[in-house]
């Protein structure tokens, strides 16, 4: 048996090495004296276009080379890792782990300021540079990839509404207008079309939906789901039972009960959600301004071009925001044995890199002002015009006092509760009663928010509360 | 006489020291490469820690406390028990029935069959997951099925429905293992005696009687086995439930090792920052379940045997 | 036992297709998702492909680099399972046929372990693997994957040995071989059924193992292995289905023959160690 086991374990190798002499001559020709520089993306939305753009690069430099690997969905793994060991590529996309100030205080970055030279800084839009998200103090440390501005949208399928009589002019902008249009919808097609789907399997693309919907009706509460949970800028305290909380959690609900919302959504995450949008499935659809370039994409979405993009509706037809906050962007390993190079290809980044990486994906707005003459789809321009328009740029804690950064994640580390999930969990029919959910939820926040207080010395509510801010309105402390 | 006796012990001796040097291999890479992490996630247990940062916050039992109040660990909790004790009882009699009806002496391709229900078992878990979500999903193949055979109207929410996505998931659990307990229920058949069974043909003992007396009362060491390994990995649901329910709907379905995974990489629920820390606490407290539960098991089958001992001498 | 009727083994035959049948339709539909385009995988519930789709096997096996992830996890598993199979049977050898001070101590250990929790992070791993300046390397992994308590193995070997009779061993010794020559010309080769069972069953864990690869190789993705690259389908944003039906496919077939060629000692092996 032995040798039987011998022979298949030989068979196998053998099998495997044709298989191998076959594919092996793509083997990329690499210039031998060149410098390797390490490179991690985590988003898989710009791999091809950094792939294009790295080839572009090394044909210029030849005596660089660079070595993408996309990280999948053990990414965070890898990250606290690589952390943990001061293993951290030369290049890297921010990782999703930890602040970026407990980066620094590791000293696991290298400072950007050499390349993002106060001229250079100019170039980009102010909103950009922000404490724990691109620089901590006077010191740069994130090269942003996109300008922050990002907003859920409502997207339409014009096949679906030409079909049904709906014409563009008809896009509803409030709560009201949807559910009759859908309602209607659902109506002519037998059943067969809904008004809206939405991801909500993700629970997180479902918190941010409610999150930015409810600004409309319950403006002081900050909509975002990285830097400040739930935490009203007016009272400087978690604030999960309001009015615009319940109110769009029960609408959202409401529709799904009168045939307007697919009940198909509460298990969609959110590329299956895209793939039947796109499918005619249903009108309307609520995704991040990201979704566009994935509606497009033929090898890995539906490669749907004939739709259009709006704000969601609200309760009254009026506006709702999302902060702005450049989360994403390149950083530099301190251990990097080649500052040179990286500092060559983070200029050449800084010059084509937005044009034919940020903006040739049509997944992202660009941190500097590049006119798009040549848009990767048509309605590019249009979703870039609409998160310009509802991304706003909201009060920093983190600029007002540097120790939330720690109070923050501790924070949001102790929740268990999202409206997201709430919501999944009222359309599933497990919750019956969002209000007392939302109110447990309130609890639990309230406890780990006195209880970091207590923990952080240097933290204290008023961190948190800001007067003179007015909701909708752009915030400078300048 | 003396000498032979030296001789004996000489020969004894080196016999020992061979054993200790043929151990000592598995004992180092043990004892370097598995104790040294089982230890320290029991150390990170005691640290408020997202996992990246340096190891300095110290708070002693704090995560301890904080997992004990809150309601989700102990859902998960009952969760995996509600599974664990599913799959073990759905999975240890189906696959005895399997494993007897395949180890019949006249049939014919049992080969093909073995393998046949042996093929979930080799497949990886997480690719099962994903599979059966597509099957069952709300416009799955299972509900088009239905619906085209007109057994329903509507299709069926098969994973939003609690006690249907729980259920599911023990069914497809069972699966999953059925075909690694056939093979041990097999091997336990195949080690009765087949003089047994002729003298119970002279007897003119027909096929159920063979079954409950001969066969059934040999079978109970390997039981014993076949149950510890079904309550481990019942205990240890983790592929299955992220691929394929993900906890959903509303946690219902959330098992504690998908708890400690959700806290240690995925920032809990709200995808915010990871707590290393907190889900070492919680993985140490599934371990412990774990051994407390085995333990009774073990307990329960040394005190039959002992009654059954008492009865029969 | 024997089941004399026909009509009743008729009963049985159909019974049993039958359920086997619905027991493999999930591989049945996962081999033909593999021919399908992701559009249709997503939306439609029906199985059954419009078209046979080979794209998915080019973008699974090229795209994907599958072709360098099968060698990969081949010596890997490979040299995993031979490790694993010489460490268990020398320590079950020692357990098994030999007497002396602690054994008792040791099984208890052996046993004790299975139910000891285990760590959850992979972090003190890898710094162990990074002090030995083995990360990155197949070896490393190997290692890795190799560590463990065995205990089901450990005890297969142990109660396997203990059954073979003394007098194989001792006209062994007649013959003039020591204790290491007796174990590994005579009897090990007569422990082939507990072999077949260890190598299937650590050939399974090993083959679709995933953390170990995937965090030891941080920083040399070409040394990944076929369950990690399954990670290549998935993205934040969207997921290539049909590409993935294709790798699942791909990475299944070798423990299927592995299984399908093995099977037969794997019962006998089970079967000889519960004789104890």
């Amino acid at each position: 048996m032995l040798k039987k086991t011998t022979k298949l374990m030989v068979l196998l190798l053998i099998t495997a090495g044709l298989l191998i002499g076959c594919s092996s001559g793509e083997e990329e020709n690499t210039n031998p004296d060149a410098t390797t520089l390490s490179f991690w993306n985590r988003l898989p939305e710009l791999t091809t276009h950094f792939e294009s753009f790295i080839a572009s690069f090394e044909e210029e430099h030849p005596d660089i080379n660079i070595e993408m690997q996309t990280l999948g969905a053990s990414g965070n793994q890898q990250y606290q890792t690589a952390i943990k060991n001061n293993e951290l590529p030369d290049i890297f996309v921010t990782a999703n782990v930890t602040s970026l100030k407990n980066l620094v205080d590791q000293e696991l970055l290298h400072n950007l300021n050499d390349v993002v030279t106060p001229e250079v800084k100019e170039q980009f839009y102010p909103g950009v540079w922000s404490e724990n998200l691109t620089t901590i103090g006077e010191d740069i440390y994130q090269l942003p990839l996109n300008s922050g501005k990002s907003a859920v949208l409502m997207y339409y399928n014009k096949d679906v509404l030409s079909e049904y009589g709906v014409s563009e002019g008809q896009i509803p902008t409030t709560w009201d207008e949807l559910r009759e249009v859908g309602k209607d919808i659902y109506e002519q097609s037998g059943g067969g079309t809904y008004g809206l789907i939405m991801g909500a399997e993700a629970t997180w693309l479902s918190d941010m939906t409610i999150n930015q919907m409810a600004t409309n009706i319950t403006p002081e509460v900050h909509p975002s789901i990285d830097v400040a949970r739930r935490i009203n800028y007016k009272t400087g305290q978690p604030d999960f039972v309001n009015d615009g909380s319940t109110q769009t959690i029960e609408y959202l609900k409401q529709l799904m009960d009168e045939n307007v919302l697919s009940p198909s959504s509460i298990e969609y995450n959110e590329p299956t959600a895209i793939a039947n949008f796109a499918a005619g499935k249903s009108a309307f659809y609520f995704d991040g301004n990201w979704a566009g370039s994935v509606l497009m994409n033929e090898e890995e979405g539906p490669g749907f071009e004939n739709w259009g993009v709006a704000p969601m509706p609200t309760e009254d037809g009026g506006t709702y925001y999302n902060d702005m906050a450049a989360k994403e962007g390149l950083m530099v390993s301190n251990n990097t044995e080649h500052w040179e190079e990286v500092q060559t290809f983070l200029n050449y980044f800084i010059e084509n890199g937005y044009r034919d990486v940020i903006v040739a994906s049509g997944a992202h707005e660009p941190p500097v002002d590049i006119e798009v003459t040549d848009p990767p789809f048509e309605q590019y321009n249009k979703i870039n015009e609409l998160s310009n328009q509802l991304s706003v740029a909201t009060p920093n804690i983190y600029k007002q006092n540097n120790s939330t950064i720690g109070f923050i994640q501790d924070y949001q580390g102790g929740l268990s509760y999202s409206a997201g999930s709430i919501l999944a969990g009222y359309m599933q029919g497990e919750v019956t009663d969002p209000v007392a959910e939302l109110e447990e939820a309130q609890q639990q926040a309230m406890e780990v928010f006195n209880e970091n207080l207590n923990k952080y010395e240097d933290v204290s509510e008023s961190d948190f509360v800001f007067d003179d801010w007015v909701p909708f309105e752009p915030y400078t402390t300048e | 006489m003396a000498a032979k006796n030296s001789n004996l012990s000489k020969f004894k001796r080196s016999r020992q020291i061979w054993a200790y040097i043929f151990i000592m291999p598995q004992a180092i890479v043990f004892l370097g490469l598995s104790l040294y992490p089982i230890i320290m996630s029991y150390v990170y247990s005691l640290y408020s820690w997202d996992g990246a940062s340096p190891l300095t916050n110290f708070i002693g039992f704090d995560n301890y406390i904080e997992l004990f109040q809150t309601s989700r660990f102990w859902s998960a909790l009952l969760a995996t028990v509600i599974y664990m004790i599913g799959t073990t009882a759905l999975g240890v009699g189906s696959s005895l029935l399997l494993a007897i009806v395949l180890n019949a002496n006249n049939m014919k391709g049992k080969a093909f069959y073995r393998t046949i229900y042996f093929i979930p078992v080799i497949a990886t878990t997480a690719i099962i997951g994903v599979i059966m979500k597509n099957i069952f999903g709300i416009d799955g193949t299972v509900n088009q099925l239905l619906q085209y055979i007109g057994l329903v109207d509507q299709p069926i929410s098969w994973l939003n429905t609690s006690t249907l996505a729980m259920l599911l998931l023990i069914l497809i659990g069972t699966w999953k293992n059925l075909g690694i307990n056939m093979i041990y229920w097999l091997s336990g058949l195949q080690a009765i005696p087949t003089d047994l069974y002729e003298s119970a043909q002279l007897d003119g003992a027909g096929f159920w009687k063979t079954l409950f007396h001969i066969t059934l009362p040999l079978l109970k060491p390997i039981l014993v086995v076949i149950l510890l390994l079904s309550v481990v990995s019942g205990m240890n649901a983790f592929d299955l439930v992220k691929t394929f329910t993900n906890g959903n709907p509303y946690h219902t379905t959330e098992t504690l090792d998908l708890y400690v995974f959700n806290y240690a990489f995925g920032g809990g629920l709200t995808g915010a920052t990871t707590r290393m820390g907190y889900a070492s606490a919680a993985g140490v407290m599934l371990g412990m379940f774990t051994l407390l539960i085995s333990g009774i098991f073990g307990l329960i089958s040394v005190y039959t045997r002992r009654k059954i001992n008492k009865e029969t001498g | 036992m024997i089941i004399t009727s026909k009509i009743v083994k008729y009963i049985i035959h159909f019974i049993l297709l039958l359920i086997g049948l619905i027991w493999i339709f999930p591989f049945i539909w996962m081999v033909l998702g593999s021919f399908r385009s992701n559009t249709d995988f997503i939306v439609s519930g029906n199985p059954i492909p419009s078209e046979l789709n080979w794209d998915n096997y080019t973008r699974a096996w090229v795209d994907a680099n599958f072709s360098g992830y099968f060698v990969n996890t081949v010596i890997m598993t490979v040299a995993t399972v031979a490790i694993v199979v010489l460490l268990c049977a020398l320590t079950g050898y020692a357990l098994g046929r030999v007497d002396f001070p602690g054994k008792k101590t040791i099984l208890a250990i052996v046993v004790g372990i299975m139910f000891i929790p285990k760590g959850y992070t992979i972090i003190p791993l890898y710094e162990l693997v990074d002090q030995l300046g083995l990360t990155n390397s197949l070896f490393g992994i190997i290692l890795a994957e190799s560590s463990g308590a065995h205990t089901l193995f450990v005890l297969l070997f142990t109660s396997y040995f203990a059954t073979l009779p003394k007098e194989m061993e001792e006209a062994a010794i007649m013959d003039g071989c020591g204790f290491v020559r007796t174990f590994f010309s005579v009897m090990l080769p007569l422990a082939k059924p507990i072999i077949a069972t260890t190598v299937i069953m650590q050939f399974i864990w090993t083959w679709s193992s995933f953390l170990v690869p995937t965090v030891l190789t941080i920083s040399k993705p070409e040394l990944r292995t076929l369950a990690v690259g399954m990670q290549n389908f998935v993205g934040q944003y969207s997921t290539d289905w049909a590409g993935m039906a294709a790798g699942a496919t791909i990475s299944l077939l070798p423990v299927l023959i592995v299984f399908i060629l093995m099977q037969r000692y794997f019962i006998e092996g089970v079967a000889g160690a519960i004789k104890q």
